[in-house]
């Protein structure tokens, strides 16, 4: 099963480990039991993927 | 018997009597003295005792007036002038009311005044050995003994002795001792010419600036503001800055396993020591100190991969979810590799909700944060 970064890239394959770094992209886990999530989302082209595409990208 | 009368006509024995002898006889005869000295002596004159009197402002064919002794010295005292009045016995008779200039230039050398109340009368020298009662204004006497109630001069030189009434001289110099146990000194302004001292008992030296009481504590530090005369006016404390909260915590037991690419939180699940229990090692991991002020926070991360490689680490401090400080490496580690990385900075601290935590990111495969990691903080300074 797919985590949170390997779904977006496989929705978007032309994102970079960098843009999730110090880019426009970043994804946190408080590491309170609920896994990773979108914490901000601020690229200048690519939507945010909806859940439904997050659900379905394997 | 002294003959009283002198008479002016002489009458011859068997001789002629005329009319104008008899007219003679009486109209030019003189009185003597013995009229008056052979008659019974009065021993006691009483006021109302009666006198013949020759009445100035009649004519001298008129005849004399009756008088009493009363009128005689009532009248004549007041009306009159008299240079050379001794009297040798006490003026007691009757009640003296108004002024009675007795004299401008008199020398009282012996006796007692026992009130002396003109408000103009002037002691211009001598010594009053006892002054026991009243006021006097003089400036240039000497007072050898007894006590002043009160000293109004303003330019009075007191040099030695006991004074116990109230001295107010704006001007004057006191070279004695103030020895009162119950004086008050409403307004004491001098320029001392030595030291001033309190050899016994506590002094106040104004009535503003700071409160009493007990300023400062083990943990507190006091400042003073102390004006152009020395006195302390304000007073206002600051808190020592080791007297904020504190802590440390590592990862303990076993390492945390993250994902890759995701900044995550890192569960610093063991405290060193957490002085003011601010710091959550069980569910949130974070820091939230109970006291307001500026804070040194640190952060390190022992970055390990299972597998794989690493290709990229971070470690941020996050106040209240944002970035407050970072480090990053590029190193690059393969299969039992990794990387540590030191973050540290300052921040400002509510005291109430503020909070940092610590997350670490990696580009790796299995990444995880290793339990020799650590989070610590301290309270620099409100």
């Amino acid at each position: 099963m797919n985590n949170l970064f390997e779904k977006i890239i496989l929705i978007y394959p032309e994102l970079k480990n960098f843009d999730f770094a110090f880019g426009p992209i970043e994804l946190r886990d408080n590491s309170d039991g609920n896994g990773p999530y979108i914490h901000k989302w601020e690229h200048p082209s690519l939507e945010m993927p909806t859940k439904s595409q997050l659900e379905n990208a394997k | 018997m002294a003959i009283k009368f002198n008479r002016s006509q002489t009458f011859a024995t068997n001789g002629t009597v005329t009319a104008a002898g008899l007219h003679n006889l009486i109209d030019g005869t003189d009185i003597y003295q013995a009229l008056i000295t052979d008659q019974p002596s009065l021993t006691a004159v009483a006021p109302e005792d009666s006198i013949l009197i020759a009445d100035a402002s009649l004519t001298a064919g008129d005849a004399p007036r009756q008088t009493t002794v009363s009128n005689l010295f009532d009248d004549a005292l007041t009306g009159g002038t008299y240079t050379n009045l001794n009297l040798t016995g006490a003026l007691t008779f009757g009640t003296a009311t108004g002024n009675r200039t007795v004299s401008t230039s008199a020398t009282i050398t012996t006796g007692t005044i026992p009130s002396l109340t003109s408000s103009t009368a002037s002691i211009t020298i001598g010594t009053i050995p006892t002054l026991t009662a009243g006021t006097t204004t003089s400036t240039a006497a000497n007072i050898t003994n007894g006590t002043i109630q009160t000293l109004t001069s303003s330019t009075a030189t007191i040099t030695g002795g006991t004074f116990g009434g109230l001295l107010n001289s704006s001007t004057g110099t006191f070279s004695g001792a103030i020895n009162s146990t119950s004086g008050t000194i409403s307004n004491f302004s001098t320029t001392l010419a030595g030291d001033f001292s309190i050899s016994q008992g506590t002094g106040t030296l104004g009535t503003t600036g700071v409160t009493s009481g007990t300023y400062g504590t083990s943990s507190v530090a006091v400042t003073l503001g102390v004006d152009s005369k020395g006195r302390i006016t304000t007073v206002s404390t600051s808190e020592i800055s080791s007297s904020g909260p504190a802590f440390l915590a590592t990862r303990s037991t076993s390492d945390q396993s993250i994902n890759s690419s995701v900044y995550t939180k890192i569960q610093f699940n063991n405290e060193v020591f957490d002085t003011n229990s601010c710091f959550d090692n069980s569910t949130n991991y974070r820091f939230t100190p109970n006291k307001s002020g500026y804070y040194y926070f640190f952060a390190t991360s022992v970055n390990n991969i299972g597998s794989g490689s690493q290709t990229y680490t971070i470690l941020k401090i996050y106040k209240n979810g944002n970035d407050l400080s970072g480090a990053e490496s590029s190193f690059t580690a393969t299969s039992g590799g990794g990387s540590t990385l030191h973050c540290f900075t300052i921040g400002s601290m509510n005291g109430t909700t503020d909070y940092v935590e610590a997350f670490a990111y990696n580009i790796g495969t299995n990444p995880s944060v290793q339990q020799r990691s650590s989070f610590g903080g301290y309270f620099i300074r409100p």
